[in-house]
C-alpha cells in the first residue's frame, strides 16, 4: 500500500513561485494533496473564501519563508488566518522552510 | 501549555540551496505522513470538571414541573459548598439549561435573560438593619443593570412594586443570586432568607419569571469550628427552618470523585486515540501528574486497555 499523507497548505510569496513551483510539483509526485493556490483555484473563484476553504481543510501547512514571504500581504492575512483560528497550533502543523535568509518579525 | 505552532518556527527546514532541499526533502515527506501525530498535546485535566449532573438534574426537575403548574411564581434554590467549588459556575449552567429548556418548547412565553444579577447578603446588624441593607443592594445593582430608571428606592421596596417599574419589552426569566458566607453565618440569617422568600417576593404570580439562588459558600473545617456554626448545622438550619416549600435545597456541591476520573480518562483518550502515543511518549508519570488522584496502576491499566484498542484500529499488531 503507497504511503498516505495530510493535506498540506502551501503558504508563500508569489515572487518566489520559481522554488514554490518545483517543491509543489515534487509533493504532488510524491502523492501528497496539497493546496497550491495557482492551481487549486479554478478561474471565476472567490480567492478569499477559496483560500480559507483551503486553509481550513489543511492538516499542515508549510511556509515558505523569505523577506518576500513577510513582505507579501496575502501571506500575512494567511499567517493571521492560521494564528486567529488555531491559536496554540493544536489543529494543524506548520513546517517553515527557509528558503532565502531573512529576519523573522517578532512575534516569531 | 502546548507551545504555539508559530512559536516554534525558529526550527525551520533550511532549503536554501538545491542540495539542502535535496538533503532536507525526505524528512519534510517524513513529517507529512499520515502515521506522525498532530501536534497535539495531552492536555489531560484541562477539562477536567466536577459532576454536577445532580444538580442539574433536580434543578430542571422543579424548574419544569414548577413552571409548568405556576408560571411567573417565584422558584429559589439553594446551592452550597465549599468556597472553591464554583458555585458562579453552577448557577451560569443552570441559567443555560433552562435557556435550552424554553428553546425546546415553544409554549413557554418567558425569555431567559442574559445578566444575573448578583449580591452579597447583608453580613452584620439586628435582622431589620439587614432587611434594610439588603433593599439598598438590590435597588443599587437594578439600577446598575438598568432594569430601573428614575425610580425613587422608596418606590422598590418589594419585588412586586420593583415589577411594576421594570422596563422590560417583553416577559423575562430573571436570575439573582444571592451570596452567604459560611464563615459569616449567625443566628439572622435564616429569618433574612425566609424574610426574603416569604416577604420581599410575596406575590404568588409575577410577570416575569424569577430565579433565586441562595448559595452558602463553607469555610475550612477549621474556621467553621471558629465560628461556631459548623456546615452541618447550616445544613441543617436550611434543611428544616426554610419556610417555603418552593425553596429547593440542591445537593452539595463537591469534589470530583475517582470514578468521575476514570470515566473521564476512558472517555478523552477513547475520542482522543493519538494521545495515547503522547502520553506513552510523556511518560505514565506524567499522566499521573496531570491527574494526580489517578492511581499508577489503575493509570496503567487504562492506557495498556486503549492502546491495545489504538493498534487494533490500525491493523498493527500489538506486542
Amino acid at each position: 500500500m503507497s504511503q498516505q499523507y495530510k493535506k498540506v497548505f502551501i503558504s508563500y510569496s508569489h515572487k518566489d513561485i520559481n522554488f514554490v513551483e518545483k517543491l509543489y510539483h515534487k509533493l504532488k509526485n510524491d502523492g501528497v494533496t496539497c493546496f497550491f493556490d495557482k492551481d487549486s483555484i479554478r478561474s471565476g473563484e472567490n480567492w478569499v473564501l477559496a483560500l480559507e476553504k483551503g486553509l481550513e481543510e489543511s492538516d499542515v501547512v508549510i511556509l515558505v519563508l523569505s523577506e518576500n514571504y513577510f513582505e507579501s500581504k496575502w501571506a500575512n492575512a494567511e499567517r493571521s488566518f492560521m494564528t486567529r483560528n488555531d491559536p496554540s497550533g493544536e489543529k494543524r502543523k506548520i513546517i517553515p522552510l527557509l528558503y532565502k535568509e531573512c529576519q523573522y518579525p517578532r512575534f516569531y | 501549555m502546548p507551545v504555539p505552532a508559530f512559536l516554534l518556527i525558529n526550527q525551520h527546514i533550511d532549503v536554501q540551496t538545491n542540495s539542502s532541499f535535496n538533503q532536507n526533502y525526505p524528512k519534510i515527506l517524513r513529517e507529512l505522513s499520515l502515521d506522525r501525530p498532530l501536534p497535539r498535546s495531552p492536555q489531560l485535566g484541562k477539562y477536567l470538571y466536577c459532576n454536577r449532573d445532580t444538580q442539574v438534574m433536580v434543578f430542571k426537575d422543579t424548574f419544569e414541573s414548577l413552571y409548568t403548574s405556576n408560571p411567573g411564581s417565584p422558584q429559589f434554590y439553594v446551592v452550597h459548598g465549599h468556597a472553591c467549588q464554583c458555585h458562579d459556575l453552577l448557577v451560569e449552567r443552570l441559567r443555560l439549561e433552562t435557556k435550552a429548556l424554553f428553546s425546546t418548547n415553544n409554549r413557554w412565553k418567558h425569555c431567559v435573560s442574559q445578566a444575573i444579577m448578583t449580591i452579597s447578603l447583608p453580613d452584620t446588624g439586628s435582622l431589620d438593619t439587614r432587611i434594610k441593607l439588603f433593599k439598598e443592594k438590590l435597588y443599587r445593582k437594578l439600577r446598575e443593570k438598568r432594569y430601573l430608571q428614575n425610580v425613587p428606592p422608596q418606590s422598590a421596596q418589594t419585588m412586586s412594586s420593583v415589577t411594576r417599574h421594570m422596563n422590560f419589552k417583553q416577559d423575562e426569566i430573571l436570575f439573582f443570586r444571592f451570596i452567604v458566607q459560611g464563615k459569616s453565618w449567625n443566628q439572622h440569617y435564616m429569618p433574612l432568607i425566609n424574610w426574603i422568600v416569604s416577604q420581599y417576593f410575596s406575590q404568588d404570580k409575577f410577570k416575569h419569571q424569577y430565579v433565586v439562588f441562595f448559595e452558602i459558600s463553607y469555610s475550612s473545617l477549621f474556621f467553621q469550628m471558629l465560628s461556631g456554626y459548623p456546615k452541618w448545622i447550616i445544613r441543617r438550619s436550611l434543611k428544616y427552618k426554610l419556610i417555603s416549600e418552593s425553596c429547593k435545597l440542591l445537593h452539595e456541591l463537591r469534589s470530583f470523585k475517582r470514578s468521575d476520573i476514570d470515566n473521564w480518562l476512558i472517555d478523552h483518550l477513547e475520542k482522543n486515540l493519538d494521545e495515547i502515543d503522547i502520553c506513552k511518549d510523556s511518560g505514565i508519570n506524567k499522566l499521573q501528574l496531570c491527574i494526580p488522584f489517578l492511581r499508577m496502576k489503575k493509570a496503567k491499566g487504562l492506557l495498556t486497555e486503549l492502546e491495545k484498542k489504538y493498534y487494533e484500529n490500525k491493523q498493527i499488531d500489538f506486542l
